[in-house]
């Protein structure tokens, strides 16, 4: 691959001139700060990371998506394109068939289940899980009516860029999208390796969703620029190769860096990091205990030593994200629980098959028979909340907007999700799981599969009934009007019967204000493990001797026999308590009987133990003794 | 560690060679010392005091609940000891224990290794003379305490949290290994005293012997007890 050459046609570039030194000097700081470049006539794209362990100096010059050089005294001032911009370094294609933007490419192994976009609605009683890799549970976005575009203008907030934000063919096009106006969502690489503290996700997700500024919403977001203008105002018919219009001047979105952002050269100092901070990655990966005040959450036990969440979490410059979980396909696998703490015996390397990864201490699990490793994951003891009577509510970044200014947080918001609830995981081994029941409109079709509505789809076909004012915090739907709105969605019988899903049941309308339900496989809840955060090992269970046995080995331990909470936005059957075993598969009669044993089993350990001492005593004192009659029969005599 | 199906393996082949070593042993001598033997009779010697029947009848039937629950699942099943066979072995792992002690407690004087015991392993002295029990059935005896001593350590020690996964992976191994042990002696120890020497179980629960049975196997003893009497 060539480095692109400065384009002389780029509007606000400048003159041709001003351009070709610009990219000369591109193309000499691309050599000088990555040394795997060759030092060919034309600078190639960089193919592996730079093995150096100094933080790389990214001091360069940006480009706009058409490969003219972005000067803040330009005529028209243009945003930042990562594509343009990182490619001239960093092979961008390849990036962009990593772990967070490949969802929709062919060929992608969907790995363990994961957490899905999730589209939830209180108002409508709607929370539906979204995944196009297909993970068992989830719908497609196709499968839900959501194309490219209103996937993006739904979850972009939330999303890293690339993937669907840019590679949406035209055959699909949704007639509704604008995406000649809002451009594409390119990766916005500064939204993770920015090391700055200016970097803004929430300005990215302000731009993204509410502005539709796709184009403009990196180099919003990424604190050396200024971003006004609002696409999502402007017509359909707005031409924007024109760049202004008269009648929409505050709605075109202007960009205005900031003073000092650029040196004399032109270039921008980007605070990119080996080592991105964790909170880049909480922008979106942040778990929050909805009934817990933040003060009391506990950092995982890996960061609060000093870990970078990419310290496990590595990657190449294909960017496939090491998940971290073993089995994964193309996963590192000294970059597990094992592998770091034990050794992998798989490994290639004899520090991977020795583990003490990052100076990880090896577990000794004094007392906890192979069985228990055999059934349980590491998780299973040492992730996420600690059990309790009744699971309880967590929110998620993606799911409920945590860390954006412009999401009213209320710890109400929909969709519910519970943890922890203990299910088996791929590999057979029980493990914590968030769980979530999806709860939505559908209509039901020929085959029997439901068709999932959208909430915007339900609130206009059934008016009133399902529609809250305008700041009004809407609350979950009662029966009364679960009943009449699917009265309403069922006078159209051509579009299918129409049914509410939710708590693990599909609800059709009976006699009066009453529901019938009945049972579906799309009512099943959909569940995803539990990786982080990692408790310390004196709150993980089992800690303790033989009082941390108890822990789940007790007639009430919320790990075997636990409630999980089914509930869903909707009043119908509200918080159900279901049994910890029916999503264990465990047998409860036995681990009751077996946890029974265990108030008896510090009696047998002293019966056995004093049986055992006797048992010794009678040997030394009866069997040596008879020992030495036996040799002095056989002609042995003590000194000989 | 021993893996389950090399357990299995060892388990199967053990038992089978220790019976075909018996049924050998049977066919070239144990039938002529059974056919040399007295047979029938009254039970009319006390040889055993009621709380060592208890406690012998116990640690047999409690050791062969921890023989099919211990070896069933492996053996039969190919599968590892857990559910409710393995609550029922470790329940009755406790009592055994219990009774395997009482038992050695009762019987440790009786099954003191003495000068004739040496003669009848070397042979010396023709007739074998031996006391309340033979030297085989000594032998047998403080095998079982020592690999008891050894079963119910493991066990004990498994349940306390000094040993890591792999130690107990280990203790385990030892445990099951010696519980095997434990029932290929068993066997051996069983054949000997019942089919050689024409035992009988009902002797265990009347604790009597036939005093013909006694004089020719048990010649000391008998000669002791009637000396008693004598007096």
């Amino acid at each position: 691959m060539k480095t692109p050459t400065a384009n002389s046609e780029g509007r606000g570039s400048g003159s041709g001139r001003r351009a070709a030194v610009t990219a000369a000097v591109a193309a000499a700081i691309a050599l000088t700060v990555c040394p795997a470049v060759p030092a060919a006539a034309e600078a190639e794209l960089q193919v592996s990371p730079d093995p150096s362990r100094t933080d790389p100096i990214h001091r360069i010059p940006i480009f706009d998506e058409e490969n003219g050089t972005i000067r803040p005294d330009a005529d028209v001032v243009r945003p930042m394109s990562g594509r343009v911009t990182c490619n001239k370094c960093h092979n961008y294609e390849k990036i962009s068939g990593g772990w967070h933007f490949n969802s929709t490419a062919a060929g992608v192994e969907a790995g363990r289940p994961g957490e899905p976009w999730i589209i939830a609605d209180m108002a409508t009683g709607t929370q539906v899980p979204v995944s196009a890799r297909g993970w068992k549970g989830t719908w497609k976005p196709e499968d839900v009516g959501l194309s490219a575009w209103s996937f993006v203008r739904r979850f972009g907030r939330h999303m890293p860029g690339g993937g669907v934000g840019e590679n949406h063919p035209v055959e699909q096009l949704d007639p509704a999208s604008r995406w000649t106006l809002s451009g594409n969502l390119e990766i916005n690489c500064l939204g993770c390796h920015n090391g700055s503290p200016r970097q803004d996700q929430a300005a990215w997700a302000e731009h993204v969703v509410g502005r539709e500024n796709f184009r403009w919403a990196a180099t919003a977001a990424c604190g050396i620029a200024f971003v006004d203008g609002r696409t999502v105002k402007l017509p359909s018919d707005f031409d924007p190769v024109t760049g202004t219009q008269p009648d929409y001047p505050a709605w075109v979105p202007t960009v205005t860096y900031q003073p000092g952002a650029f040196n004399p050269k032109d270039e921008v100092f980007f605070d990119v990091r080996r080592k991105m901070p964790n909170g880049r990655c909480y922008s979106c990966h942040t778990a929050h205990p909805a009934e817990q005040d933040e003060r009391c959450v506990a950092e995982d036990i890996h960061t609060a030593r000093g870990f970078a969440c990419t310290d496990c979490h590595t990657n190449g410059l294909d960017h496939r994200i090491n998940r971290g979980y073993e089995g994964e396909p193309g996963g590192d696998v000294t970059r597990t629980c094992r592998g770091c703490h034990l050794g992998e015996a798989s490994a290639v390397t004899v520090s991977g098959r020795e583990g003490g990864h990052m100076a990880a201490p090896r577990p000794k699990h004094a007392g906890f028979p192979q069985v228990h490793f055999d059934k349980l994951s590491c998780t299973a003891c040492h992730s996420g909340p600690r059990p309790r009577e009744k699971t309880s509510r967590v929110q998620t970044s993606r799911a409920h907007g945590l860390g954006y200014h412009a999401m009213a947080f209320d710890p109400n918001n929909a969709p519910i999700i519970q943890e922890p609830v203990f299910v088996p995981g791929p590999d057979g081994k029980l493990a914590p799981h968030r769980l979530m029941y999806p709860a939505f409109w559908a209509r039901v079709r020929e085959d029997g599969k439901l068709t999932p509505m959208l909430p915007e789809q339900v609130a206009d076909l059934t008016g009133w009934v399902l529609r809250v004012r305008p700041n009004v915090v809407p609350k979950p739907p009662t029966v009364e009007k679960i009943v009449q709105a699917l009265r309403i969605l069922g006078e159209d019988q051509s579009a299918g019967e129409a049914v509410y899903v939710g708590n693990g049941k599909v609800y059709r309308p009976g006699d009066g204000n009453s529901l019938l339900t009945s049972e579906h496989e799309a009512a099943q809840p959909y569940v995803w493990p539990i990786a982080h955060d990692v408790r310390p090992t004196a709150q993980a269970l089992g800690y303790g001797g033989a009082a941390g046995c108890q822990h789940c080995h007790s007639t009430d331990s919320p790990f075997l026999f636990g409630q999980v909470v089914a509930a869903g936005p909707t009043e119908v059957d509200a918080e159900q308590l279901l049994p910890m075993e029916q999503f264990t598969g465990e047998d409860a009669t036995y681990h009751k009987l077996f946890s029974t044993t265990f108030v008896f089993r510090p009696w047998l350990k002293l019966t056995a133990g004093a049986a055992a001492c006797v048992m010794a005593l009678l040997l030394l004192a009866y069997g040596l003794a008879g020992v030495r009659v036996l040799l002095r029969a056989f002609g042995w005599k003590a000194g000989e | 560690m021993m893996s389950d199906a090399a357990f299995r393996i060892l388990s199967i082949v053990s038992i089978a060679a220790t019976i075909v070593c018996i049924a050998i042993h049977f066919a070239c001598c144990g039938r002529k010392r059974r056919a040399a033997g007295p047979s029938g009779g009254a039970a009319d010697m006390q040889r055993l005091g009621g709380l060592t029947r208890l406690a012998v009848i116990g640690t047999v039937l409690t050791g062969l609940v921890l023989a099919v629950t211990g070896l069933a699942p492996t053996v039969v099943f190919g599968e590892r000891l857990e559910g409710y066979l393995l609550m029922c072995h470790v329940g009755c792992g406790g009592a055994f224990a219990v009774l395997l002690a009482l038992t050695a407690a009762l019987l440790a004087d009786d099954c003191r290794f003495r000068r004739h015991d040496a003669k009848c392993c070397t042979g010396e002295g023709g007739g074998r003379p031996s006391g309340k029990f033979d030297a085989g059935q000594k032998a047998a005896f403080w095998l079982l305490l020592a690999l008891g001593l050894v079963v119910v350590l493991t066990m004990v020690l498994s349940m306390l949290p000094i040993f890591g996964p792999d130690g107990l992976e280990l203790m385990r191994d030892i445990h099951r290994c010696c519980g095997l042990l434990m029932l290929l002696i068993a066997l051996v120890h069983c054949y000997q005293t019942m089919t050689v020497c024409r035992g009988r179980w009902s002797s265990l629960l009347s604790g009597k012997v036939n005093s013909d049975w006694a004089r020719h196997y048990r010649s000391l003893w008998w000669q002791a007890v009637r000396g008693e009497e004598g007096k």
